[in-house]
């Protein structure tokens, strides 16, 4: 067979007519999405998969979901994500600064089978929120190495955890770690001063070993030994748990402290996404009831959709009875946000000075 | 009097500057001077003014965050230099060129490696899963200490500052004639004080300059210390951070950058000041 420059030709037309012809690319919106990094982003990767839809850009947050809120605030009125992973103190944030588009049931029916209380709303009642998880904060240690079973908070002074507690920085969890020491000693969201006496106490101690900036931080100290018990949130928890035995203190029984404190975590849209539509039919179908389950089976966190199952390391938020009452604590998120800038500089000024 | 010919060639570079230096600094100076209201991201646009952001500074523990970040920059600093002196000097004289061109090559990679991979691998060599324990015993100090954390961060800041210092020193230590050193050698001087006394003031001017671009660079660092100073050991910058970043408070952290900033305008002038009036003797 030879080879001519006019077959050359013929051949390079058809290839470029090929590629013109109306194919799955123009079908697909393009998204830009931030979710957390590890196994979050991992597992919303998976569930995205599934919806040929959209192709989404994934940013991660740098730590804390509040990272975000600066990021949009400098860009606005273009920031450049469509969606959001957010949680409950940053959707306050983000009410506030009138961010989020009103989201309806209509347009978004898989919302019909999460539960109402579940739905933060913008100043004019509309929904803002697509919550993908319930999720737990609690205290928990590696079996293996602690060298207490810690059970209660006061064991948390015991000299035998001398560097060996992993204290999430202040900005981190919306600072529920305190709120749990506040607790133990009869404060609470208003009156967290109890809280600050037991942390002054605690970084006098010398058992807190490392402050974590971000899950990162957390993981690599549990993992290495160099932390042993801590306080943090289910997904980093369950993949601890997947190489060393941890137990979880989600069920401790008579301390107003050692509580699990309960959030949920899920997406926005943003007002000023160009492609609001598809932003919403892609997180209609994220929290559809099949890609609810798998999307928490993975992370070991409960699902938010009625009809999805919850299972394995969620097992250790799934309160039955009065168990909720006993075990679980929810959190006022609007009250610990309006404190975040001064309980930044209070650690600052008040506790790293001891550490 | 008439400006030199072809000044005007400059304004385009001046523009660039203004726009982006000059002009993000006087927005960060006023939002160094709004008050913030709590819950919100940033201040206000119709924000009153206020001193409050700078008051705050004034507190004992706002002045331990400054020494301790200028302390361990400048412990950092000294460390370099001597490391690197002794390393740049191995390199300028070395007489085989593929050799010379091998070290520079290993230097430069040094240089780009990124910051990332430097601070978790000293994070992992002197944490538990390396040779941490046995590097605090040896120290008589705890893993988790204070005093640890902060060896920690200086041996950071060290794998960044010794290839930049070293890199810096080459070009003077490279313009020094050896025979100089030979000559004192040849009339009795000992080899320790022929480097004394010749080899380091002709190159003080190079010392000089590593100096201010480790020592600046160890002020403004931020992931070193976020990840290997625990939250024990805090620079400037990580606060900073958390203002901007984390909290939205910028007016609080426009004010600390404001503060940083002329602070390490200061003691670098002044070091300067110091030490060049010298060095105008040194030919």
């Amino acid at each position: 067979m030879s080879f001519t420059r006019r077959s050359f030709l013929a051949s390079t037309a058809a290839l470029a007519a090929g590629a013109s012809l109306p194919g799955r690319a123009q079908t697909t919106t393009q998204l830009t999405g931030i979710d957390w990094g590890g196994p979050l982003i991992e597992a919303t990767r998976k569930i995205t998969e599934g919806d040929k839809n959209v192709d989404i850009t994934w940013e991660l947050h740098s730590g804390g979901a509040g990272t975000v809120l600066p990021k949009i605030k400098s860009a606005w009125p273009n920031p450049k994500y469509d969606i959001v992973a957010a949680w409950n103190p940053v959707y306050v944030t983000m009410i506030n600064e009138d961010w989020l588009e009103p989201l309806t049931l209509d347009e978004m029916p898989n919302l019909r089978d999460i539960p109402s209380e579940y739905f933060f709303k913008d100043k004019n009642g509309a929904i803002v929120n697509v919550p993908r998880s319930l999720a737990g904060m609690f205290w928990g240690y590696r079996d293996d190495k602690a060298p207490v079973k810690v059970q209660r908070i006061e064991q948390l002074f015991d000299p035998k955890l001398k560097g060996q507690i992993c204290w999430p920085g202040p900005s981190i969890n919306s600072n529920l770690q305190l709120l749990s020491l506040a607790l133990s000693a009869g404060g609470n969201e208003k009156n967290m001063e109890p809280g600050w006496e037991l942390l002054k106490k605690l970084a006098k101690s010398g058992n807190i070993g490392r402050v974590a900036a971000t899950e990162t931080d957390f993981l690599n100290s549990m993992t290495t030994g160099e932390t042993t018990v801590a306080f943090w949130n289910m997904s980093p928890w369950k993949k601890l748990s997947t190489n060393f035995p941890i137990k979880a203190l989600t069920h401790v029984p008579d301390d107003k402290g050692m509580k699990a404190f309960m959030y949920q975590d899920g997406w926005v849209v943003l007002k000023s996404s160009k492609q609001k539509k598809a932003a919403k039919d892609y997180l209609n179908f994220f929290v559809g009831p099949e890609q609810n389950q798998h999307f928490n089976e993975m992370l070991g966190q409960g699902p938010t959709n009625r009809k999805a199952k919850s299972s394995g390391f969620a097992e250790n938020i799934a309160f039955k009875g009065d168990e909720l009452a006993k075990y679980a604590y929810f959190p006022d998120f609007t009250v610990l946000a309006a404190q975040l800038n001064d309980t930044i500089k209070r650690f600052e000024t008040e506790i790293v000075p001891l550490l | 009097m008439r400006a030199p010919r072809g000044a005007g060639l400059i304004v385009p570079a001046l523009l660039v500057v203004f726009i982006l230096l000059v002009a993000p600094l006087l927005m960060v100076g006023d939002e160094s001077l709004r008050v913030f209201v709590p819950g919100r991201v940033g201040s206000a646009h119709d924000a009153p003014l206020t001193i409050e952001n700078y008051v705050g500074l004034a507190s004992a523990a706002y002045v331990h965050y400054f020494a301790d970040t200028f302390r361990i920059s400048l412990i950092a600093t000294s460390l370099a230099l001597v490391l690197a002196y002794p390393i740049g000097y191995r390199v300028a004289r070395e007489a085989r060129a593929r050799v010379r061109r091998a070290w520079i090559a290993f230097l430069v990679v040094m240089l780009f490696l990124s910051i990332l991979i430097r601070v978790y691998s000293v994070s992992l060599a002197v944490g538990p899963a390396g040779f941490g324990r046995g590097l605090s015993d040896l120290l008589g100090l705890t893993l988790n200490s204070r005093s640890y954390a902060e060896i920690s961060v200086v041996l950071g800041l060290l794998h960044c500052l010794v290839p930049m210092a070293v890199i810096v020193l080459l070009a003077p230590l490279q313009s020094l004639n050896p025979r100089l050193v030979e000559a004192a050698q040849a009339l009795g001087a000992p080899r320790w004080k022929a480097h004394a006394t010749i080899t380091i003031p002709l190159s003080s001017r190079g010392l000089l300059a590593a100096f201010m671009l480790c020592f600046t660079f160890s002020i403004s660092a931020f992931v070193i210390p976020m990840v290997l100073g625990k939250g024990r050991v805090l620079f400037v910058s990580n606060l900073i951070y958390s203002r901007f970043g984390e909290v939205g408070n910028y007016p609080g952290g426009a004010a600390l950058s404001i503060a940083l900033l002329t602070l390490s305008l200061i003691v670098v002038y002044t070091i300067g000041r110091a030490t060049g009036g010298r060095l105008e003797h040194v030919r």
